[in-house]
Formats: C-alpha cells, structure tokens, sequence
C-alpha cells in the first residue's frame, strides 16, 4: 500500500520533498538489499517478530489500560472491575493485555531457545543474545509486577510469596523484600511500586534494550546456521517477501488473541483481603512455576544451610552462566554443533517444561 | 489457453490490480475493526468512575431541615438526614438487625426502621429495638453548595 | 478460698472507718463465720451469698436480716436489735422493696435504676394473687433467686433476657404446680418455636422478645383481647398502623376477634408466610370471607400479587444468574435484587392494610425494580452474543485479509522467480 502511494504522488511532490530531507531512497536501497536466509530452520525467525508485535499490542492495550486504572488499595481492584464492566470494550482491552503478556513470554522464550539451538548466539552476536535474554526477564519483571496491579485475592498471595523470595537471600534479604514491597508486608506502598516498575521504570529500560536488540539485528544481518549441507535456496528479500509474512502471522496471532480475549476471558476475582487466610490454589503465572517448583521441592535443610536460600543461589547462578553462554561455547567447528553445548540446551529446556508441569500439578 | 500473450499478460496486471485492491480493502477494514474498539473505549462510559469515592447527593437547598433522603452509595441504600438546626448526618440505610431500608421519622427526630421499629439517634447510634449495631456513617462534605457523601476511611 | 475472701473483706471492711452506706463498723463476719458451718443449706446460703449483686455492692447480711452481728450466738439474732431472720413469702415483696422502693437509697448503688417494682408488682397478676393469700404465685426471689442473686445483665441471671423464657417456664410450664389455676402450660414449648423464640434462643438476636417484652415483668398480666395490638406495635408499628386504618380493626372488635393474634397465633408467632394470605388452604382470610364476598376478592387479589412479585424476584434472580454463567459481570443487579427484596418486605407489611388497591401501589417499586434487573441481565447476555459476534466478523476480517497477503506473497514470488527462468 505504501509503496502504490508513494509511485502516486505527483513527481516533485511529497516524494521530493521528503527525499530531499531523508534520502528516503538510501532506506528503500538498504531494505532491498537487506535478505533472510531460506534453510529449513528458516521457520524459527519469525518468533523474534511475533514477540515484537506483542509487545506491540501490550504498548497499546497498557497505554488504553492507563485511562482508567487507578492504583490504589480503595481503587485498583474496583477500577479493573469498571473497566471490564463500564467501559466499552474495557473487557477486551483487559483480556487481551493478561493474554498478551503470556503470550509474549511464551513467544520470547521460543524465540530464545530457537537462537539457542541454532547456535546464533556465537561471535559476533554474543550481545543480541545477552540483550535478548535480559528483555525476557524483564518481560518476566513486567509479568510479576502486572500481576499485583488488579489487586485481587490469587495477585496478592501470588505476590506475598513471589517477593518472600527476596528475603531468604542473606544479608540483602531483608533489604530487598523491602525495596521490592516498599513496607514490611505487601500493602498499598507494594502496590504504587510495582505499579511505578510495571507502567514506567520497566517499560523505559525495556525500549532502550529492545532498540539495542533490534539495532544489532540490523547491523550484523540474520545468523545463517553453520549447516553440515549448507542451503541450496537463495535468501529471500526481507521486503516484501519476509515483512508479509510476518504481517501475516502477526495477523493470525492478532485473532488468537481476540479468540481467547473472547472465549477465555481473564478472571478478575476477589479483591484482595489482607486480613483473609491464604485461598488454595495460589500460584504464579505460568513461567514462574519453575522456579516455584524448585524451591517447593528443595528439603528445608542441605548440608545445614536452607534450602530455599540455595534454590535462590542455584536459580541466580543458572541464569547468569546461561546470559553468558556465547562465552561457554566460542569456537565453532566450522558447519557443526557441539554436543555439549546441544546437551544442555535440551537438558534445560526439559527440566523447564517438567518443573513447569509440576509446579501447575503441584498448585 | 489460446489467447494470445498481450492479453495473458493484461489478465495478469488487471489481476495484480484486483489484488492489490482487495488487500487495500482488507487493509482498511482490519484497521476498522481495531479502530472501532478503541474508539468505543476511549469515549467516556456514562459511568466515569469506578465506584465514585463519593457521591453528590445534591443541592444543600434541595434538603429542607428535619428532612431524610435516600440515595445510591454503590450497591447500598445510603441516607442523608438534615437535623433541625440544619445539620447533615449520612449513613448507609441499612439497618443493622435484618437489612432493611431505614428512613428518617421527623415526628420522632430518629432514623427508624420500619421493620421492627428498631431506632437510631442522628449519630447513628441503635438506641432503642432489636438492632444490635450502630448506622455504618458515611462522610458528608459540602463544596460549592452541594452535598457530597463519601465513605469514611477505613 | 472464697470464704477465706469473705471473711478477709469483712474484716478488712471492719477496719475501715464508716464513711458511707457500705462499711459497717459491726459486721465483723459473725453471721457467716457461724452459719457456714451449721448444715448444708446454711453452708450454701453464704457461698451463695459471695457471688451477690448485693454483697458486691458492700451489703451484708444483717443489712436486709437485721440483728447485731457484732454480738456472738443467739445474741445477735436479737429481734429487739431489728432482728427480722427469713421474711414470709407474702412479705417478700416489700422486704425487697425497704430498699428497692426507696429512691434515696436506691440512688447510692444505680442512680438510673427504676423504684417502681412494688408498685407494678401489685398490679401483676402474681401480686394480686398473693395479697389473697395465695402462697404459690412468684415474688421476687422466685426469678431473681435469692443468697446468690445476679444483675440483670449478668448472663447466668435467671432473668437475663436470654434466661427469661426458661425461668418463666420453671412454674408455668409445670402442669400440676399450675392446675388450680387452670391455665395453659404449653407456652414455652410454643414460644421455643415460634419467630420470636427461635430468634432469641437459637439466634441469640439481641432485641428479640422474651416473655416479659409482652407481658411486663414486674407488672406481668396477660394483654386482654383488645390490647395484644398495643403490644405487638412495641416493634411491629407499621403493621399496626396500617391495621389500624383497615376494616378489620373495627370488625374485629365487634367480633372480639384477638385482634394481631388472631391470624398470628400468640405465643406460637411463626414467621408469616404468603399462604396466610388469599383464599387457599391454610390461608387465615377464608376463616371470615366466603366466595362472593369483597374480602374474599380483596384477599385473592392480594395473595396473587404477592405471587407474581414473587415470581419476578425469582425470574430477575435466575436471568441474572444465567448472565453470570455467561462470565457477564452483572454487579449492578445484586442491588436490583435487594431493591426487590426490600420491596416484598414492604408489601408484605402492606397486606396489613387488607386492601389490594394499597398493596398494588406499595408492591409497583417493586415490579419496576425486577423490570430493571430483567433488562440489566438481558443485556449482558445480548453483550455476550454480541462479542462473540464481533468476533466472528473480526476473524472473517483478519482470515480474509490474511488470505490476500498470501495470495499477494505467492503472486510476488512466482513473478520473481520466473524472470531468471526465461
């Protein structure tokens, strides 16, 4: 559609007048030199974009959200309440944000493992790996603290025991549970916090490190894997070939998303009582119960320290030495994986997928 | 099958043309229908808050002394009752005994409750038949010579 | 451990100066350090005597007894000293009321407390039936006890609101103690029953009546015929009112109809149903109203308005609560819902002016707010069909958009692939 506007345009008109300001062309020369490898992993580059466009779509539902919300223990829950039932919409604007935001883990955590086994992540890319996977975990941070904003029962509860976490940690235990409630327990103060985290401080440092991502993308071009029988198929060019596609799997993801919004709206349930005993069935989002397993199923006591403290270490430690895995696996045998290195891809992503089980069966 | 090239070529740009404008078309009722929703909700709802920390009940001329008014608190019955020397006192109108709706008895100078006859003083306190709790009080503010009740601080 | 206290605070009251109605330079515990070791009776009379009302407010035992309990044995009995020992159970009324009745001194231990028992006890049918003589009817002790008696608001009193109905019962409820008087002894087991009994008893409601809320306590007679109205206004006034200004009152009256009592029952008051009302079986109307009559239409009338209110409460109820199924959030119903509520109570009150004309008009909030809560609820389930209709359009939106680009991917591909073929 662009493109018929653009060759529309009277010659010397808004054409000129921007090519004389932009150099316009110089874009249009570089997207038509800019090309996507065609191999049979070809499949797996499209998940950085479907995270892209949810994201997208969680920019402008939490954008809309914001209209109406109001943070506060007298107002949040009643708030997301008139939102789902007074505003026009509201309802799906709200499902689709909670739906959203899962999809998107779901789409980056893909996205991440695709890299992973495709071994992008090795020189030069080593920093669009190590962006890539902070911006999954703050897309967690976006998760964890969303959570708390509808002030419900399962929020409440879910968030006493996500932020005791911090506190098994020694010496800056304490300290952290507090910054992280903003009071000793989860109140109010918790919730202006994690509203403050979820709708600016997070969203700010996420768009500098997404630009970042995206920038290196760019600038190094997409990994082509080191196949043992290297691609008979020419690249396709990423405009329009590529972007088409994607807009068309963006398009399908857009109606999954009016599907489930639709179909399986997202519960608000109770307000949250502070004074109330824990309901049963507390439980994190989904991409949570992993570590919440790990800690459930750790004993109390290891070798005399707590258990808990060395699920949090362990946990800590494993996320660290997979952001730095680029540096674990550096010289590629040229057209080949390393055993190793594939080992433990598998070994986590199955000890994921099994912890998540356990921990939804477990709660 | 046998036309001849010109006109296969022709086919071809006029179905190129069809398609593009089919995608146009798409294009512009996709954005519609993401454009309507949004739309919809940004226009503010009849309703513009969720439930209102307080509510104006009215004009302070609209309540004659030694008057009672029932109004909406939320789900609630709520009562604003102006006292003879012209104060308001507001409670939510339900009595503490079985839930009915109290009103004001200017004979009696009490808030009662037609059920049982139960009695509350313009403070709010039970002061005679079966209720066993005072009135749940609400605030009363006056801004711009209107009444606005909200709910007390917890 | 409770005598030793006893006789700890008596001594310590002995040594304490006379300064006012309570410390007594004379009583040095004599009375109790004799009588608790007589027999059993008397033992119990002066433990008894350490949970009392009285003795907590510094009374002792010479206070009501006269004597001199300074002096040692006989001596101190002394009916020359005001000795009086126990009161005849005739006299037992004004031995209470020397104190009781004497506002003066009454006004040293409860300023606000009343002084007219006597008084009322005279009119009471147990007052009268002792000054003929009759030994067996109640005086004071009877429910307040005696050597042992409680505040009012104590709860383990005999007349603590809660206790008034089985202390009443202790003799009206025993047949062959009341056969002279040849009265009904079935009250208790009515009242256990009814509206007013379950609710105090079972409920623990703090304001329901117990058997003096309608028969006066110190002053207790059985409301005559034309008074049981006067009685149940106490609480029921609107019903009363509205009783007052309809054709019943004037009829019953004449009829020497027991007024509320007579559909109600008395000490058997269940909680009223709608059946009471109309020309059915087990409604009260037909025992007066034949067919034909205007009453008999008035009541049909009424009871089948109650009936449709009825129902549309139940229709609005389960139309809301298919919305609900259909995860609509229908919040604003609940107080429709109650607004309906409120309403039956209303109407239901209003039967007691027994003209359908009235109830009608009482009842149409009433119909109005089911009307409400009816449209509320078939609006969220439009709404539910409505989102899944707009999803279906937006899919066919996005499938066939979707379709295009992949007619339009394909259209691009072949068009490049082919120029390197020719």
């Amino acid at each position: 559609m662009a493109e018929r506007t653009t060759s529309k345009a009277p010659p010397g008109g808004l054409k000129r007048w921007f090519e004389e300001r932009y150099g316009l062309s110089k874009v249009r020369e570089w997207a038509s030199h800019k090309t996507v490898p065609v191999h049979r992993g070809s499949v797996w580059y499209y998940f950085g974009g479907v995270s892209l466009f949810l994201f997208i779509v969680q920019v402008v539902t939490g954008v809309l959200l914001l209209l109406y919300y109001r943070v506060g223990v007298e107002s949040s829950y009643e708030s997301v309440r008139f939102i789902i039932t007074k505003v026009p919409f509201g309802w799906l604007i709200r499902s689709i944000h909670s739906w959203g935001a899962n999809l998107m883990i779901l789409a980056a955590m893909i996205h991440m493992f695709s890299v992973f086994f495709e071994r992008a992540y090795v020189k030069p890319r080593e920093l669009t790996w190590v962006s890539g996977f902070l911006l999954l975990l703050l897309a967690m941070g976006f998760g964890f603290s969303g959570y708390l904003l509808p002030w419900n029962k399962l929020s409440y509860f879910a968030t006493k025991v996500g932020t005791d976490i911090a506190g098994v940690l020694p010496w800056a235990g304490g300290f952290l549970l507090r910054f992280l409630r903003g009071s000793e327990d989860v109140t109010g103060a918790t919730l202006s916090r994690f509203f403050g985290f979820h709708a600016a401080i997070l969203p700010a440092i996420f768009t500098v490190i997404l630009t970042v991502h995206l920038l290196f993308v760019q600038v190094q071009g997409m990994s082509q894997p080191h196949l043992k029988k290297p691609s008979t198929k020419p690249p396709m060019p990423f405009f329009p070939n590529f972007v088409l596609r994607d807009l068309l799997l963006w398009l399908m993801v857009l109606n999954l998303l009016a599907l489930l919004a639709v179909f399986f709206p997202w519960e608000l349930g109770d307000k949250a009582d502070p004074f109330a005993s824990a309901p049963a069935g507390i439980k994190p989002e989904w991409y949570f119960l992993g570590a919440f397993a790990v800690l459930r199923l750790l004993p109390a006591h290891i070798l005399g320290i707590a258990g808990d403290l060395l699920g949090v270490i362990g946990i800590g430690l494993g996320l660290v030495f997979w952001a730095l895995f680029p540096w674990w696996d550096r010289h590629a045998p040229e057209g080949g994986r390393k055993a190793w290195a594939v080992a433990i891809g598998v070994i986590v992503l199955l000890s994921f997928s099994l912890l998540t089980y356990w921990g939804w069966r477990a709660s | 099958m046998n036309d001849p090239t010109s006109s296969l070529e022709n086919d071809k740009i006029t179905r190129r043309h069809f398609l593009d404008a089919a995608i146009g078309l798409g294009g512009v009722a996709l954005v519609a229908s993401v454009a309507y929703p949004i739309a919809k909700y940004l226009v503010p709802p009849p309703q513009a808050e969720a439930s209102p920390a307080s509510v104006n009940v009215g004009k302070v001329d609209d309540f004659q002394p030694d008057t009672g008014t029932i109004f909406k608190m939320g789900n609630k019955p709520g009562i604003l009752v102006r006292s003879k020397d012209g104060e308001f006192h507001a409670f939510l109108a339900v009595c503490t005994h079985l839930g009915c709706t109290v009103q004001y008895r200017p004979d009696l100078g009490v808030i009662w409750c037609a059920c049982h006859s139960g009695r509350f003083d313009l403070n709010g306190i039970n002061i005679a038949g079966p209720p066993p709790r005072p009135l749940t009080p609400l605030d009363v503010n006056i801004r711009d010579g209107q009444v606005f009740v909200s709910r007390e601080e917890a | 451990m409770k005598t030793t206290l006893l006789i700890l605070s008596l001594a310590l009251t002995a040594t304490v100066p006379a300064t006012g109605q309570v410390a007594r330079k004379s009583d040095s515990g004599s009375c109790a350090a004799c009588h608790a070791g007589l027999d059993a009776k008397n033992r119990a009379i002066v433990r008894g005597y350490e949970k009392d009302v009285h003795f907590e407010r510094g009374l002792l035992c010479s206070d009501c007894h006269g004597g001199d309990p300074a002096v040692k044995d006989e001596d101190a009995m002394d009916p020359a000293k005001g000795f009086v020992g126990t009161p005849e159970w005739s006299k037992i009324p004004e031995f209470c009321a020397r104190c009781h009745s004497n506002p003066a001194y009454m006004r040293h231990f409860n300023p606000l407390g009343n002084v007219d028992q006597l008084e009322k006890y005279r009119t009471s049918r147990h007052g009268i039936l002792l000054a003929k003589g009759d030994k067996k009817v109640a005086v004071c002790t009877s429910c307040h006890g005696v050597h042992g008696t409680l505040a009012v608001d104590n709860p383990n009193s005999p007349v603590y609101r809660q206790n008034i109905p089985q202390t009443c019962n202790r003799c009206h409820g025993d047949a062959a103690y009341m056969a002279p008087y040849r009265i009904p002894t079935d009250q208790y087991g009515k009242y256990a029953r009814s509206v007013h009994g379950v609710a105090l008893l079972e409920k623990h409601t703090k304001g329901a009546p117990a058997c003096n809320d309608c028969h006066g306590n110190h002053g207790a007679v059985p409301p005559g015929v034309n008074d049981i109205e006067a009685v149940c206004v106490i609480c029921h006034s609107i019903n009363g009112e509205l009783y007052d200004q309809s054709p019943h009152r004037d009829a019953f009256k004449a009829a020497g109809f027991k007024q509320c009592a007579q559909c109600h029952d008395h000490h058997l008051v269940f909680h009223p149903t709608d059946a009471m009302l109309g020309v059915g079986e087990g409604a009260t109307c037909v025992e007066c109203h034949s067919p034909g009559e205007a009453g008999y239409v008035a009541a049909a009338r009424m009871r089948q308005f109650l009936d449709s209110l009825e129902i549309r409460q139940t229709q609005a109820k389960s139309l809301l609560d298919s919305a609900r199924v259909l995860d609509m959030d229908v919040a604003d119903g609940e107080a429709l819902v109650e607004a309906i509520r409120q309403n039956l109570i209303e109407a239901r009150t209003a039967t007691h002016a027994f003209s359908d004309k009235h109830l009608a008009e009482v009842g149409s909030k009433g119909l109005v707010a089911a009307q409400k809560a009816d449209s509320l609820a078939r609006a969220a389930i439009f709404e539910h069909k409505f989102r899944r209709l707009g999803f279906g359009v937006a899919t066919l939106i996005i499938t066939g958009t979707a379709l295009l680009l992949f007619l339009k991917i394909r259209q691009i591909e072949r068009r490049k692939r082919k120029p390197p073929a020719r």
